[in-house]
């Protein structure tokens, strides 16, 4: 089922902190100094019609956003749809980057609203059987705490990353992140794996 | 009643607080218990998260997103063809038409063609204006009273 791309580049919030390393960053410069193309060259590779460097973009991020998916929506299924879907938004809505964030937050903004739209779709449709779960206590969260807390945890994102992808203030990211971390520790206390 | 450094252990936890806060936020754990056994707390939870197994898209499942954003890519290429194909189809038509009725209307003479060399010629009607009427009848007159 196609569905349409909330495809908005999220605004850069004026920092108000110390924004430390990120693990998987992969929008490094590169072509400058001879290396392969960073993110963004890819990406205006692919706004001019070159099929490839989006392909090699999607390469880089899939398995990322693959277990971002898989976080959110609870079963491998589901999860490869949310981000087939997603993709395929990013390729429509290409034009659309200005730049203004890093194309990892911005693929992956899209995949959480693509995330949502699924979660809204099954309240419609017919209940979708979950099949195992990484994190069996992570899906009794809120879709707002589960967001927060794998962006975190399982992307390595940085609050003020965070807070770009969800569109949120850095502020609410970190009171979110508190009372989401406080009510998985209580639900892992009934949880017996 | 809750430690007031506890809101600020989670961004500590994360890395997110400046390194002033940060000094000030240890020396402050070195003698708070509550604050040390929730710190503790924070990190065996993200522990639990780092012992996850990966969840990895498998070859098959590669090979499926790719396929799939093939056909979109080529979607996209196929639709700039098609618009392409219809401004040119449009201009085609709107040349032809442009053509074929240049073709059926002949071009019109210049207007000094019909310029009568003769005022003889010029034949009177109700349509021209009364001075030019008053010209036209002087014109005649003095011709006629010239001739012997």
């Amino acid at each position: 089922m196609s569905l349409k791309i909330d495809a908005k580049e999220p605004p850069n919030p004026p920092s108000t902190g110390p924004t430390p390393s990120v693990q998987g960053q992969s929008n490094q410069p590169g072509s400058a100094a001879g290396g392969p193309p960073d993110d963004s060259q890819l990406l205006q590779q692919a706004v001019g019609g070159n099929g490839k460097a989006f392909h090699e973009l999607v390469h880089r991020h899939q398995q990322r956003m693959y277990r971002l998916a898989v976080s959110l929506v609870g079963n491998s299924t589901d999860a490869e749809d949310v981000l087939q879907e997603a993709l395929a938004g990013a390729y429509r809505n290409l034009k659309t980057f200005e730049g203004r964030s890093t194309v990892k937050t911005w693929l992956t903004r899209i995949l959480i609203t693509q995330a949502a739209k699924w979660r809204r779709d099954r309240r419609r449709g017919p209940m979708v059987a979950f099949d195992s779960l990484p994190e069996p206590a992570l899906r009794q969260l809120s879709a707002e705490h589960r967001e927060v807390l794998v962006l975190r945890e399982f992307d390595g994102l940085a609050y003020e990353e965070i807070a770009q992808v969800l569109g949120v203030p850095r502020g609410t990211v970190e009171s979110r992140l508190h009372r989401a971390r406080n009510e998985l520790r209580e639900k892992l206390k009934g949880y017996q794996p | 009643m809750t430690c007031s450094w506890n809101s600020q252990l989670n961004a500590y936890h994360d890395g997110e607080l400046p390194i002033e806060q940060r000094q000030a936020l240890e020396q402050h754990l070195a003698s708070c218990p509550e604050c040390s056994a929730q710190l503790a707390e924070l990190r065996s939870l993200s522990a639990l998260f780092a012992a996850e197994p990966v969840m990895k898209l498998s070859q098959i499942g590669v090979h499926r997103l790719h396929q799939r954003l093939q056909a979109v890519t080529e979607q996209g290429i196929v639709r700039l063809a098609g618009v392409l194909s219809g401004i040119a189809a449009a201009i085609v038509l709107v040349g032809s038409f442009w053509l074929a009725r240049v073709h059926e209307s002949p071009v019109a003479a210049p207007p000094w063609v019909n310029i009568p060399m003769n005022v003889d010629e010029v034949a009177m009607n109700d349509s021209a204006t009364p001075v030019a009427q008053y010209y036209l009848a002087d014109a005649s007159q003095q011709r006629s009273d010239e001739q012997p």
